[in-house]
């Protein structure tokens, strides 16, 4: 289950040209992050994956096949999208009803519906809220009832916009071990963020998009290596970052996991360095 | 509906305080309607109406307009007019004659419509809605009247955007929607319980939000945008009123008929 942009151009009705020559392939199993600043068009991008949006000019294609094409209703089959806001997305009187409402249009069985939609509310701690009516919730939870009614419909492909935006720590590493999960599994996940050291635990290849347009693209350790795109795209490096290259350490580290382990091997291995003990 | 009608313009008219261009539809409409007498609409409609429209650069789409909304009504008119006599029929078609009176009551009644109607477009087309009601506040109209008024305005585009919203997120999670008119009527039936919830709880906040920023101060308030206005057109406002209250008291003594 492949993406693949091809030039494409975007304007919204008012004027505004939001992505301006996008060329992108999002290759089957991988898991990427689109940042950048507000407004860079990352949104804009995203949601041309499951075709609510339609190129300007440009192709978009989910698994070879041209969006334009194709009914969003029918992409939804591919292409699972979390949306930013989830004021726009939620409508339904109950979380289970709206958790329940892609994997009934997409016509799954029963049995195979009840154990997707029991495992998304677990997977995101709602179990408790189930019948609530999402207005009742904060806004932390009904993203995570947003979360919930796209991972139940159980797509090969799977975006998140801003996924962990209101979160608390807990919310943060629930999404955590939900893109685990869906790495294991073997599914496609795109997501946006600008959490960068949520961004530098859990994806693999990083996008930074600036003014409409990708200026870099590579594996999530290099771009965060990569002062001048970091300056161009205004996002700021992981905390881990920041802190081993005040440390002064000619290559720095990404997550707490490298940096741990770093530390580890400087303690057990000769010592290179001269500290106290 | 309401933004279109509104295009931005450089035009002696556009430029006018919004007050002032109030005062002018106002003055025409209780003109038009103060005498039994057919010269004074149709001239009101020739010498002011039209030439005001044609300045502001709007004629075309006012005529446009006039024809899509008062057609209908004025073609209705003639049609009944024979319903509304005392004297005999000109013409003897049967139940529906061609009578005098009748024919004066249609003719008066579509000119006095058509004053009406146009002076109204006449100004939406060539005044933003925000820089009236800034501009009726500034002239001292309660800011409560200027909000319901702007709120009012802005709620069908506001709806038509969540349903649009809702409705994407719908066919993102698989919805089929069927095609045409019908289909779309039938998906948006389902929404206006979560549409009708969002907005009262939207306007509830909004409502702390507002008394948070003072909204419900009693003390005279200033204008950030300030709307220009002139020694001329408060002159030319005051002699509208003098106008509008004398067309009233000789119509009402039978001065004018
Ligand atoms: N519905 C819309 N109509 C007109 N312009 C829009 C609309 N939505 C977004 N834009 C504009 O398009 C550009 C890209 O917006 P987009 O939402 O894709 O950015 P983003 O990278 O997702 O930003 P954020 O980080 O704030 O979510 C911005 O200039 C924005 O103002
Ligand atoms: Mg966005």
């Amino acid at each position: 289950m492949s993406i693949r942009v091809e030039g494409l151009h975007f304007g919204y009705p008012d004027g505004v040209t939001a992505l301006c020559g996008v060329d992108l392939v999002v290759e089957s199993g991988e898991r990427i992050a689109i940042i950048g600043e507000n407004g860079a068009g990352k949104t804009t991008l995203v949601r041309h994956f499951n075709g609510i949006m339609k190129p300007t000019s440009g192709r978009v294609l989910v698994n070879g096949v041209d969006t334009a094409t194709r009914e969003v209703s029918q992409l939804a089959r591919e292409v699972g999208y979390v949306f930013q806001n989830p004021h726009e997305q939620l409508f339904a009187r109950t979380v289970r009803a709206e958790v329940e409402f892609g994997p009934r249009n997409l016509g799954y069985p029963a049995g195979r519906r009840r154990r997707l939609v029991d495992w998304a509310l677990e997977a995101t701690r709602l179990t408790a809220h189930s019948d609530a009516h999402p207005y009742e919730l904060s806004l932390a939870e009904r993203k995570r009832v947003a979360i919930a009614s796209v991972l139940a419909m159980d797509t090969p492909i799977v975006v998140l916009d801003e996924p962990t935006t209101g979160q608390d720590c807990a919310g943060v590493n629930d999404v955590g071990s939900i893109l685990a999960q869906l790495r294991d599994s073997g599914r496609t996940v795109v997501g946006v963020t600008h959490d960068m050291d949520f961004c530098a635990e859990n994806f693999d290849r990083v996008v930074v998009m600036a003014r409409g347009r990708i200026v870099a693209d590579g594996p999530t350790a290099e771009i965060f290596r990569d002062d001048a795109v970091l300056a161009e795209a205004a996002v700021e490096a992981p905390s881990m970052t920041r802190l081993t290259r005040r440390l002064g350490w000619n290559r720095s580290a990404i997550t707490v996991e490298e940096l741990v382990s770093r530390l580890d091997h400087r303690e057990r291995g000769p010592s290179d360095h001269p500290h106290g003990q | 509906m309401t933004q279109d009608f509104y295009r931005p313009g450089t035009s002696l008219i556009h430029r006018w305080n919004p007050v002032t261009t109030l005062s002018l539809s106002l003055t025409l409409v209780v003109t038009a309607f103060a005498s039994q007498a057919l010269w004074l609409p149709a001239a009101l409609l020739v010498f002011v109406v039209f030439p005001a429209a044609l300045v502001s650069g709007v004629f075309r789409r006012l005529l446009a307009w006039l024809a899509r909304f008062l057609l209908p009504v004025i073609l209705l008119l003639f049609v009944i007019q024979g319903l509304y006599h005392q004297d005999g029929p000109l013409l003897d078609l049967g139940p529906v004659g061609v009578h005098l009176d009748g024919v004066l009551f249609a003719t008066r009644t579509a000119l006095r419509l058509l004053v009406l109607t146009g002076a109204f477009l006449l100004l939406l087309f060539t005044t933003h809605p925000g820089e009236l009601m800034t501009a009726l506040v500034a002239h001292g109209m309660p800011p409560k009247i200027s909000y319901l008024v702007s709120a009012t305005m802005q709620i069908v585009p506001a709806f038509r955007q969540r349903a649009h919203s809702i409705l994407d997120a719908q066919r993102a999670r698989g919805l089929r929607t069927a095609a045409g008119p019908i289909g779309r009527v039938r998906a948006l039936v389902p929404l206006v319980g979560p549409l009708v919830l969002g907005a009262l709880s939207e306007v509830d906040e909004r409502a702390v939000a507002m008394e948070a920023r003072a909204f419900g101060a009693t003390t005279r308030r200033t204008s950030y945008t300030v709307i220009a206005d002139s020694a001329a057109q408060r002159v030319s406002r005051w002699s509208m009123l003098v106008i509008t209250i004398a067309v009233i008291v000789l119509s009402a003594t039978g001065v004018i008929r």
